[in-house]
């Protein structure tokens, strides 16, 4: 059987949950650091929460959200150096139109 | 039928039980699968027995050793496996009740590989559900329902690998198989009296294992001691192209220690002396703290005696000044709801168990990509200061908890229940903002992928709760981490203590 990496089997994974028939939903919550200036519009009791949360589970989100943003003051109080890179590194995949690579004991 | 003596032996002590054919296989598989059905319910240990796999390996493994082909120290011996790993044909329900009927049509790798080491699956073994990415609340956050301390049943077996905490101490299995994201091995090893070691990110593949979070995932040995997490080690650590994140120098070689090696039963500081002249860096929480218990700090003191009659030196030393917490948190939590996007958008993550993993996988969404980010970029700062350490001493020691187990009833965010007497926390000086950072032994070397291997160093006196020490090293010296145990252990008795069931 081919393998496949990780991240296909945890996509794989996580199809294997989706039921058909299952409604749609709205847009995902909006955390406070992301909601800086709402529009003017319908009073918020007359939209229901989303991913078909009750209102005791959204309320329980934004509090989620909120505690999240006051341990997040920890760490964006950190004055990260300029030179600073995420640990993580991107490498590019040689690919078909690629230049062949040389051979270590290849001569002239 | 073999005895329970038997059954509660190491690995190092039955291997060569199988080798030289004084029990068989077969027999053994028997013998566990019968204490998975007699006591597995109870623990609530077991996700799913695995009998007619678990004989026909160790039929399959009796007609080799019997031919003359011993493929090694696992040749024969039975585990379970935490419900995250991919195990042919049967149910993998990664402790979650929209997963409930989740097949695979292949093994994970480390099921490959232990099969191919000839050891025998015996079950798949229960866990907190999705391993408790979204933030659970308590001992019953599984499908499986919880998970008890073999040692009192009123207790939680810690988590998230929760089945191979309770399994692994009762004798269920010869040793199990877990995950670790942020604490998963170390706590159930605390709490239910369990020799298991989180191995250096990148050293065990990966390849058919629930994802949490793919850059801080590790999966390591939980076992009745700390030589047989290096002989499971040997067998499942090493490089595999289905995993991403394997280190290309990942293989492990269990090794012999310095000295004449004593034989199991038999050994003897006099003889075998790896900790002689090592310098070891003690974190010695405050233990007067609220939800610190002063038991764990006696206990803790007690096996640093040991260290030093080994003949270590031991110097008290703080870790690095970071938001060890907020930034382990950020990294796992914002994967997981990458990973479970498709759960949480279909509505069946309302089919949780527990209501604040379904809140904070929900909330995980809006975590911002730049706070994501901040929190890689301290990760490496974070990595290279945390090596600093080991350019003094060998290994770090901490306590693998500074807590004991909590009741199975008992929500986390409920008040604990105290000893007559005992002060709430409000009567004792608020911990200071940040405080906890320079001890925060999980949080950090979880962020920067190091080993750590905890044992059992004492069990409390009024509950009969374990307690544990952990070892932490530079990464890939995992081996340093398992020498530093088994020295530990060549001279105390606590990975030996039975439970009564």
């Amino acid at each position: 059987m081919k393998r496949m990496n990780r991240r296909h089997f945890a996509k794989l994974a996580g199809g294997a949950a989706l039921a058909p028939g299952v409604a749609s939903f709205s847009p995902p919550p909006l955390g406070a650091s992301q909601s800086p200036q709402q529009p003017a519009g319908p009073p918020a009791a007359e939209t229901a929460p989303p991913y078909g949360m009750t209102k005791e589970q959204e309320a329980r989100v934004k509090r989620n959200i909120e505690r999240r943003e006051q341990q997040n003051a920890a760490l964006r109080s950190r004055t990260l150096p300029y030179s600073l890179e995420a640990a993580f590194v991107f490498h590019v995949k040689e690919g078909a139109t690629s230049p062949a690579p040389r051979k270590a004991n290849a001569r002239g | 039928m073999l005895s329970e003596d038997i059954l509660y032996k190491s690995i190092a002590e039955l291997g060569p039980m199988l080798r030289s054919r004084k029990i068989s296989p077969v027999e053994l598989a028997e013998g566990y699968l019968d204490r998975l059905e007699k006591y597995g319910a109870k623990l609530g240990a077991v996700a799913c027995i695995t009998r007619e796999r678990a004989l026909e390996e160790a039929r399959a493994a009796e007609k080799e050793i019997t031919a003359g082909k011993y493929r090694g120290p696992l040749h024969g011996i039975p585990y379970g496996v935490k419900d995250l790993l991919a195990a042919k044909g049967y149910p993998t329900t990664w402790g979650a009740p929209p997963f409930k009927d989740q097949r695979f049509d292949f093994d994970g790798a480390v099921v490959q590989r232990l099969k191919d080491a000839g050891a025998v699956l015996v079950a798949k073994l229960a866990m907190i559900e999705l391993a408790g990415g979204g933030g659970y609340n308590g001992a019953k956050a599984s499908l499986q329902g919880p998970s008890r301390c073999p040692f009192n049943l009123d207790y939680w077996a810690g988590g998230s690998s929760s089945g191979p905490g309770a399994a692994t101490p009762a004798a269920l299995a010869g040793f199990s198989i877990g995950s670790e994201t942020q604490g998963s091995i170390i706590t159930p090893c605390a709490f239910s009296g369990v020799s298991g070691l989180r191995p250096s990110y990148g050293r065990v593949s990966r390849y058919g294992a629930m994802a949490l979070s793919w850059t801080m995932d590790k999966l390591g040995p939980m076992c009745r001691s700390a030589e047989d997490c290096g002989l499971v080690m040997q067998a499942i650590a090493g490089p595999d192209a289905s995993d991403p994140s394997a280190h290309p120098r990942g293989a492990y070689r269990h090794r012999a220690l310095a000295g004449p090696r004593p034989k199991p039963g038999e050994m003897s500081a006099a003889v075998w002396q790896p900790l002689q002249g090592k310098k070891l860096g003690v974190v010695q929480p405050d233990f007067t703290r609220p939800g610190n218990n002063a038991e764990v700090g006696k206990a803790f003191a007690a096996a640093l005696g040991v260290l030093k009659s080994l003949g270590a030196t031991l110097e008290e030393t703080l870790l690095p000044d970071y938001p060890y917490g907020p930034v382990a948190t950020m990294l796992y939590t914002a994967e997981a709801a990458s990973i479970f996007r498709p759960l949480i958008e279909s509505g069946k993550v309302h089919e949780l168990v527990d209501e604040s993993q379904k809140t904070g996988l929900i909330a995980a969404l809006s975590i911002p990509a730049t706070d994501y980010l901040d929190s890689f970029r301290l990760r490496g700062e974070i990595q290279r200061d945390l090596g600093k350490l080991f350019e003094k001493y060998a290994a770090i020691v901490a306590p693998s908890r500074t807590g004991l187990a909590n009741l199975v009833e008992q929500e986390f965010g409920a008040p604990p229940q105290r000893p007559a007497g005992e002060r709430p926390p409000a009567d004792r000086p608020a911990t200071p903002p940040g405080a906890g950072n320079q001890q925060n032994v999980i949080g950090s070397t979880n962020i920067a992928g190091l080993p750590a291997i905890s044992v059992p160093c004492g069990y409390s006196s009024e509950k009969n709760l374990p307690m544990g020490i952990q070892f932490v090293a530079d990464a890939l010296r995992d081996d340093v981490a398992v020498e530093c145990a088994m020295a530990y252990q060549s001279v105390t008795e606590f990975h030996k203590k039975r439970p009564s069931l």
